[in-house]
């Protein structure tokens, strides 16, 4: 249980996809210009981390990893190493995860579609969410570790983007150089959150 | 990615191999179109990869690569292509192009391999290479996609170098591993740091739109 | 195009998915013996690297010096040799499992003659973001340390990453394992750097067990500390028993 704890915090503040991997960066800046609409896609990111990276965790370990068709008790399948199909099997697992949970939120959740639909598609193209399932393989989790690592992952992202929305907001009113308004500041800011979250390595959990 | 509408299919028929538009199509994402600075795609990668020149000289090339061919495979087939699934063929055309490049990496560039680690692999998730595919690809024939592939991927390597050149040099005095400065630099710990490629990024974005005038409110 | 119909839709998708599983594999056999090597030189680099200079040697030499220098034995906690081939015990593997159960592989390096020269360990452990590695090589009167290589693949860059510099690796060289009793003990990396270089080298030459520490990577010095504990400790009774040799 401590375990699960440590990586959840540790993947939030830590490990964090934005401000230490960088990752996911491309719908971080184009969708944060306002909360409302920042906090509605972090929601959707949480989401597909906290089921996409166990699910491939169940892929990895039970048919792609060296060995792991031996359950099948098929002895010519039980040496077999298909770990090269990775990537392939991730992201064609986070599309249709997507495409499903696109099609349950517009049949039975029709306002919350009208706010997070426009968001859901590129969720499949969003690095962070590729790059939970590529980490979580690289290290030795089990299946509930790496539950809460993706869940952790998805909050840090999460807390990352409602932050930077609500910077975003107050920095219209300020007087920035024209040439650099826009993305050339949010960069900047980025960077400054960056140091800021930079802090949380002295953490020991 | 998707905020892009689909863009004009340009007009084939008198139209030469390189002829000015296709050379537009190599130029543009140079500069005026550039798919970092501009555009704000692929911004993963270019901060995770610039701490020196070495490994972002072999990710803009992977990148090119690439973006170049999986955009001239996918215009190839794009008649074929059912589209409620579209998105799914793009990631699997994609994903098999870069697993290839990724193990020619680990069979032939070891060292640079292990630096670049998962962002290899991230370059499936890279916006530029399925926001070329969607936006350009899948509504033009297979020479102007490769032509536009190739430009995009060359003007994101561009920036790559930009920001690397500017991150090794402050970061730990050197070019290409080679030192410059000389043993009595001390490395800007900032430069190195991702954090620091978010201000080089910054200042190029600055840079750039100060020259082109182009302003955003 | 017509609105295409289902059945069409599901053998397109069996057809694009067999055709790149096909390519993949194809391309994943024919580059395996290359990867392989790849991973094997690495290993040999690092091995050889706690006692020669291997930065200017071509692929070809480090393969002879190895073949000709270098024997790999397996042996268990309590220093029992074990009946196996080295290139089976994967060290990351054996970290997971409680110490007493390792299956702990040993690097003999021998000279001319056939006498042990060095005995090369091997490290394992976690830094801050991800796993860590080295070697470290012990001089025959199993006390003091020749030289030590160590790597990381996910440290923070500048900081914790430096751990692989060699000017880190050179602070452990003289390095004692041993206390004046003859009890095994772990070199401990200091908070806090003197200033890198010959510096932090000279600020502990008095100091047998300590090295100077990598400023702002406390955690992976954490790691680093760790990790030389660990496997020293795992290591006691092969190192007394060659002692005793």
């Amino acid at each position: 249980m401590q375990s699960i704890i440590s990586i959840f915090v540790k993947s939030v503040f830590v490990d964090n996809m934005i401000f230490a991997y960088f990752l996911g960066m491309c719908t971080f800046i184009a969708i944060s210009k306002e909360v409302k609409a920042a906090f509605s896609l972090g929601v959707a990111v949480i989401v597909a981390l906290t089921v996409t990276v166990p699910l491939n965790w169940i892929f990895y370990h039970y048919f792609l990893a060296e060995g792991a068709l031996a359950w099948t008790g098929i002895e010519a399948l039980a040496t077999i190493d298909l770990s090269f199909l990775g990537l392939l099997t991730y992201i064609s697992i986070i599309a249709a995860f997507i495409q499903l949970l696109e099609m349950i939120v517009e049949k039975y959740y029709p306002s919350l579609y009208n706010t997070l639909g426009i968001f859901l598609p590129l969720l499949a193209v969003n690095c962070a969410i590729l790059a939970g399932s590529l980490f979580m393989v690289g290290r030795p989790y089990n299946l509930a570790e790496a539950t809460a690592y993706g869940a952790g992952s998805g909050v840090g992202w999460f807390l990352a983007i409602t932050s930077l929305a609500a910077l975003r907001e107050k920095i219209k009113y300020s007087n920035v150089p024209a040439p650099l308004r826009g993305v050339g500041i949010t960069f900047i800011l980025i960077g400054l959150m960056a140091f800021g979250y930079l802090s949380f390595i002295g953490f020991t959990i | 990615m998707s905020t892009e509408s689909i863009e004009q299919p340009i007009k084939q028929k008198s139209e030469p191999l390189f002829g000015k538009k296709n050379r537009k199509l190599l130029s543009n994402p140079l500069d005026a179109d550039n798919p970092v600075t501009v555009q704000i795609l692929g911004i993963c990668s270019a901060l995770a990869v610039t701490v020196q020149m070495k490994p972002a000289l072999f990710m803009a090339v992977g990148v090119t690569i690439i973006v170049g061919l999986s955009s001239f495979i996918i215009s190839l087939m794009r008649n074929l292509i059912p589209n409620r699934v579209r998105i799914i063929v793009q990631l699997m055309v994609a994903a098999t192009l870069v697993v290839i490049i990724d193990q020619l990496f680990k069979a032939y560039a070891y060292d640079i391999s292990k630096q670049l680690s998962v962002y290899i692999s991230l370059i499936l998730t890279n916006c530029i290479l399925l926001g070329r595919i969607e936006a350009f690809a899948m509504g033009n024939k297979p020479w102007p996609s490769l032509l536009d592939g190739i430009g995009n991927g060359a003007g994101y390597g561009a920036i790559l170098m930009i920001t690397a050149v500017f991150r090794e040099l402050l970061g730990s005095g050197s070019l290409f591993g080679y030192k410059l400065l000389g043993s009595s630099y001390i490395g800007n710990g900032v430069m190195i740091l991702p954090a620091g490629a978010c201000f080089v990024i910054g200042l190029v974005v600055w840079m750039q739109r100060a020259r082109n005038g182009y302003r955003e409110e | 195009m017509p609105k295409p119909t289902n059945s069409y839709i599901l053998i397109f998708m069996i057809t694009l998915s067999v055709l790149s599983a096909v390519i993949l594999a194809f391309v994943s056999e024919s580059l395996k013996p290359a990867q392989i090597a790849n991973i094997e030189l690495e290993k040999k680099k690092s091995i050889l690297g706690t006692f020669v200079d291997v930065s200017q040697m071509s692929k070809e030499e480090i393969n002879k010096l190895y073949a000709t220098k270098v024997k790999p034995i397996v042996v268990s906690y309590d220093a029992k040799s074990l009946e196996l081939k080295e290139s089976d015990v994967d060290v990351s593997e054996e970290y997971r499992k409680e110490l007493k159960e390792r299956k702990l592989p040993v690097y003999q390096i021998m000279n001319d003659k056939g006498e042990l020269e060095y005995s090369v360990l091997p490290l394992y452990g976690h830094g801050l973001y991800d796993d860590i590695w080295g070697y470290v090589a012990i001089n025959p009167d199993m006390k003091t340390i020749n030289g030590v290589v160590l790597d990381n693949k996910g440290e923070t860059p500048g900081l914790g990453a430096r751990m692989s510099e060699k000017q880190i690796a050179d602070r452990y060289k003289g390095k004692s394992i041993r206390d004046d009793k003859g009890q095994v003990v772990t070199i401990v990396m200091q908070k806090g750097e003197r200033g890198g270089g010959e510096v932090s080298i000279k600020a502990f030459e008095n100091e047998p067990h300590q090295v100077d520490g990598l400023s702002g990577a406390t955690n992976t010095a954490k790691g680093i500390n760790k990790m030389f504990e660990d496997y020293l400790s795992a290591y006691t009774a092969y190192l007394n028993l060659e002692l005793k040799k």
